[in-house]
């Protein structure tokens, strides 16, 4: 839980972006987070409306793209989602695996006027 | 208008960390993020790692708690340097509050440095603070199914102490199982079974130390 950290970064990222642009207003921010972050997107709304009160991007609205955690074996190379309480292979039942997706944690665009 | 961004939301955490990692380096300290829930046993396993390799080695450890001192005191009466970062309520430390503690200590004097973080194994795995190791402690009572709830601290660190090895036949805690899942999620890991109670494991673990500190 530390989302008012982790925004006031976001909030620095697309104001800075914005201002490369050179645009005065920024709209809406578009996140891409996988699941194994224990950000939670609507604390980051909320601490977004805070921190951003009387800067360019004060009433942005942020967009979650949420990635699911998915691994690969590797031995056999299957790609799968991993149960809750096995991450055994579904094709050659080994359980060696590689974390391919769900540790996601960038800002893809943000929409500026 | 539409303006790519495509950035990690952690780069000014991470480029504070790199800086870290630099000083640290050229200071020749071995330094390591300790992370585990609260009440795995990190400052009990630290406190004898202080009793066994003190004599050879200058050890310091930064304690990071999110109010009180009682950690930090407990270190200092082994006889080694601690200071305390108070992470203010944060769940985890960040590389600047690292940075901020690297300032104040003698790190040309100091062969290795423990950063023992917040008890929590969610925040802390999120954030590079720069250390040139990170370990992790997974007390046996708190169970062999772990990994699969902390997948990102699980195969991220490049050690796992397996604590309080002491009440295994109380539990039923399955340590085949968890090795194995461990394993599997991250294959570089070492894995220390280790009682500070019984003494069990703790060579191992002290070993490994050692030889870190050789290659440093």
């Amino acid at each position: 839980m530390h989302e008012l950290s982790v925004t006031q970064g976001i909030l620095d990222m697309a104001i800075e972006k914005a201002l490369e642009a050179g645009s005065k207003r920024v709209t809406d921010i578009y996140l891409v987070i996988g699941d194994a972050s224990s950000i939670i997107d609507d604390c980051v709304q909320f601490s977004f409306d805070f921190v951003s009160k009387d800067t360019i991007a004060e009433g942005a609205r942020l967009h979650f793209q949420r990635i699911p955690l998915q691994v690969r074996c590797r031995d056999c190379g299957d790609v799968f989602r991993p149960q809750k309480e096995s991450w055994e292979c579904p094709q050659c039942k080994k359980w060696e695996v590689d974390i391919i997706k769900g540790k996601e944690f960038y800002m893809e665009s943000i929409e500026v006027d | 208008m539409k303006v790519t961004v495509l950035q990690n939301i952690m780069n000014a955490n991470d480029k504070i960390a790199a800086k870290n990692q630099d000083m640290l380096e050229q200071n020749r300290v071995l330094s390591i993020n300790v992370m585990a829930s609260p009440g795995a046993g990190k400052t009990s396993l630290l406190l004898e790692t202080i009793r066994q390799l003190k004599d050879k080695f200058k050890i310091c450890v930064i304690e990071a708690d999110i109010a009180s001192t009682m950690d930090a005191d407990r270190i200092i009466r082994e006889g080694v340097q601690a200071v305390h970062i108070n992470t203010g309520g944060e769940c985890h430390t960040d590389a600047n509050m690292l940075g901020a503690a690297l300032e104040d200590l003698p790190l040309k004097e100091i062969d290795l440095l423990f950063l023992e973080n917040v008890g929590n194994l969610v925040c802390p795995a999120e954030f590079r603070i720069g250390t040139k190791k990170s370990i992790m402690l997974l007390s046996v009572p708190e169970g062999d199914d772990k990994p699969f709830k902390y997948p990102l601290m699980f195969s991220t660190v490049d050690a796992v102490v397996v604590s309080k090895m002491d009440y295994l036949p109380l539990s039923d805690f399955d340590l085949e199982r968890f090795e194995k899942t461990v394993r599997g999620m991250n294959p570089k890991a070492e894995i220390f079974k280790v009682s500070v109670r019984t003494g069990e494991g703790v060579a191992d673990w002290t070993g490994w130390l050692e030889a870190q500190l050789k290659g440093i």
